[in-house]
């Protein structure tokens, strides 16, 4: 009896081996494929935040950058800014200049809150997806906007649409 | 007695594995050769990434290269050579002194209109600096040699100095920014006057260098005789031989002690040739901003400008580092480059 | 009939061990293959990230008082050429620099009213990346957000 299934138990452990080495096969090539390189979009994202918090508005004092914009609708925002309160000016214009400069294939969102905001509270002001933060592959720049009194902790978040 | 069919199959067998042990140990050969090169390879690429972050940040950062000896055969810059493998650290001027710990700093070498900067990669360095003049040009070398290499406060691997000797003393273990704001601070207020001691060998096998600065010739190994407060000589005694270089700053008496003639050759070379770059491209800037009426309240300076960066240029042109004139003319030209510059950024030109 | 289907099954036996080696050679092959395209791309997306770094660094395009980088100032865009940055920077790229609130090539002509820049021959296989940077108009004092491209010739 054993004689007669011996070929079929061969055929059978062949057929099995090479469903094992094409498995191999499959997974050594998906694991070389390496995602974009988390250098460039570490720096794209640096740079975003970087170049966005420093640009002229083309407005006048409160408001005459980004980063007096921001920091106004987070300190004073009921102060007037071009015919409107600071918090209005920056909900208005942060998300325009941030979507003119980002590339279409990237989603962000953006937190600006005071330094040490799980232990002190405060107002917290964001733009963008709230969706992106819970992204798997995303990438972060933080920059600090250095206030008499109470520093501003600026988060940017990015992620693939 | 076996059958026809068995030693068949045994046959067949021992071909197979023999083809497959062959293919095995090929395979394997060639990786474990690969391997042991590759990891070399691997350790300088990673050292040459090391090298471009502080090039670009500006933040010194250290690093471990295993085997050193093996892994970095020499550095002939701007190639590091290794058993296998050459790996350039073009565009990047790089003085590298290998060793199993190094740390990589940013030099800015400043004249306000322009900054030259370099990359100084070393392993643990000890320098005495010996005056035997009580000049007080000798304590300005020193300070301007200091200025120019790694400040180590912020890494593991440490760059120290030290002023040799009093009698039979000698004062070591300062970094750079200490030794600048204190040691040196203080010799100059209190003008002291140092003496050449003995036990040199037993410094030297202790891995200290020394920096020897006179008037007169002296049996040193590393000789600077300064001839004013910009040039002079540094004097390198191997053996018998004894080489004379002129240095026009800080940066060629650096490139001198970390490595010689070599680095030597290749700073004053990418010195110039950068050099020659910010000059061409400043002269164009500065015509640029001639013509914009907002810029009319810096006309008169940018033209006195234009007119001392086209001197440099035309030094540059015909320019011998090796020549005294030549040396001294560019520094003037230099020099006075900068104090208009001041006056234009003083304007709000600049 | 008995010894020679013994004999077919072990031939049989025998092709397919060869299969199997030879399926496992190719996806080997397969692996490296991949493996080092993918090696490739690294390599160039690094190059790119330092040429990116190196230029919003560089004392010859950026305004002294930004120590963080990234802050070009329009007059030296305008005066440095394609023939300096290759003596500074090697070649194998181009670069692009676009002022998103301004349009027109930089030259001493356009300045400063003008927002593009291009530095060496632009070719159509190359590999490009972008970051965001600053760009200071030096005739007004008003600090513009640009995009610095820089393309790797393939």
């Amino acid at each position: 009896m054993c004689e007669r299934f011996s070929g079929q138990t061969s055929m059978l452990v062949m057929v099995l081996a090479i469903i094992v080495i094409m498995a191999l096969g499959v997974f050594l090539i998906t694991s070389s494929i390496k995602p974009q390189s988390d250098e460039y979009n570490n720096l794209y994202v640096h740079n975003l935040l970087l170049s966005v918090l420093r640009a002229n508005t083309g407005y006048r004092q409160p408001c005459d950058t980004i980063a007096s914009a921001i920091s106004c609708a987070s300190l004073t925002p009921d102060r007037s800014c071009e015919g409107m309160s600071c918090y209005q000016f920056s909900a208005r214009n942060i998300p325009a200049v941030i979507r003119e400069v980002i590339k279409p294939s990237f989603d962000y969102y953006m937190i600006v809150q005071p330094e040490n905001w799980e232990i002190v509270g405060g107002e917290r002001i964001t733009y963008g997806n709230p969706d992106v933060a819970k992204k798997r592959s995303r990438w972060t720049a933080n920059e600090k906007i250095l206030q008499y009194e109470s520093n501003l902790q600026i988060q940017l978040i990015i992620a693939y649409r | 007695m076996i059958s026809a069919f068995q030693l068949f199959k045994i046959i067949l067998g021992v071909i197979m594995s023999v083809f497959v042990i062959i293919i095995a140990m090929q395979f394997s050969g060639r990786y474990i050769q690969l391997g042991e090169s590759g990891k070399q390879v691997s350790t300088v690429i990673n050292l040459k990434k090391a090298i471009e972050d502080v090039y670009t940040s500006g933040v010194p950062t250290d690093f471990k290269i295993s085997d050193a000896k093996k892994t970095i055969e020499f550095y002939r810059p701007p190639n590091i050579i290794t058993p296998s493998a050459t790996v350039s650290l073009e565009p990047i001027p790089t003085l590298l002194v290998a060793g199993e710990d190094i740390s990589i700093h940013r030099i800015d070498y400043e004249i306000g209109w322009w900054k030259f900067q370099l990359i100084e990669a070393v392993p643990d360095t000890k320098i005495l600096f010996v005056p035997l003049t009580d000049d007080e040009s000798a304590w300005h070398v020193i300070e301007d040699i200091a200025k120019y290499m790694p400040s180590t406060e912020n890494t593991r691997t440490k760059v120290r100095f030290g002023i040799w000797c009093n009698r039979t003393e000698f004062y070591f273990g300062w970094e750079k920014n200490d030794f600048i704001n204190k040691v040196i601070r203080l010799f100059l207020i209190e003008k002291r006057v140092l003496n050449f001691c003995e036990n040199v060998n037993y410094l030297r096998k202790k891995g200290y260098k020394l920096v020897v600065i006179a008037d007169d010739d002296y049996n040193a190994d590393f000789l600077i005789k300064p001839k004013s407060r910009k040039i002079g000589y540094v004097y390198i005694t191997k053996g018998d031989e004894k080489k004379a270089y002129l240095y026009k700053n800080p940066l060629d008496i650096v490139s001198l002690l970390l490595g010689g003639e070599t680095f030597y050759e290749y700073e004053n070379k990418r010195f110039l040739k950068e050099l020659g770059v910010a000059v061409n491209a400043s002269i164009r800037e500065a015509n640029i901003l001639m013509t914009s009426e907002r810029m009319g309240r810096c006309r008169v300076e940018l033209a006195s400008f234009i007119s001392v960066l086209n001197d440099i240029k035309q030094k540059l042109e015909q320019m011998n580092y090796k020549n005294e004139d030549d040396v001294n003319e560019l520094n003037a030209y230099l020099e006075e480059s900068s104090k208009i510059y001041e006056r234009i950024d003083r304007l709000g030109c600049g | 009939m008995k010894g020679q289907s013994h004999l077919m099954e072990y031939v049989l036996l025998m092709f397919f061990v060869v299969m199997i080696m030879v399926v496992l050679m190719f996806f080997l092959t397969g692996w490296q293959v991949t493996s080092s395209t993918s090696q490739q791309y690294e390599a160039m997306s690094h190059k790119a990230a330092f040429l990116l770094r190196a230029f919003a660094n560089s004392p010859y395009l950026n305004k002294k008082t930004y120590p963080e980088g990234s802050m070009f100032e329009d007059s030296k865009l305008t005066a440095i050429t394609c023939e300096d940055l290759r003596k500074l920077y090697g070649s194998g790229w181009y670069a692009e620099l676009k002022d998103i609130s301004m349009e027109g090539e930089c030259n001493e002509e356009t300045y400063p009213n003008c927002g593009e820049w291009t530095f060496c021959k632009k070719k159509e296989k190359s590999m490009v990346f972008d970051i965001p940077v600053n760009i200071y108009r030096k005739t007004t004092g008003e600090i513009h957000i640009g995009i610095l491209k820089v393309g790797l010739y393939v």
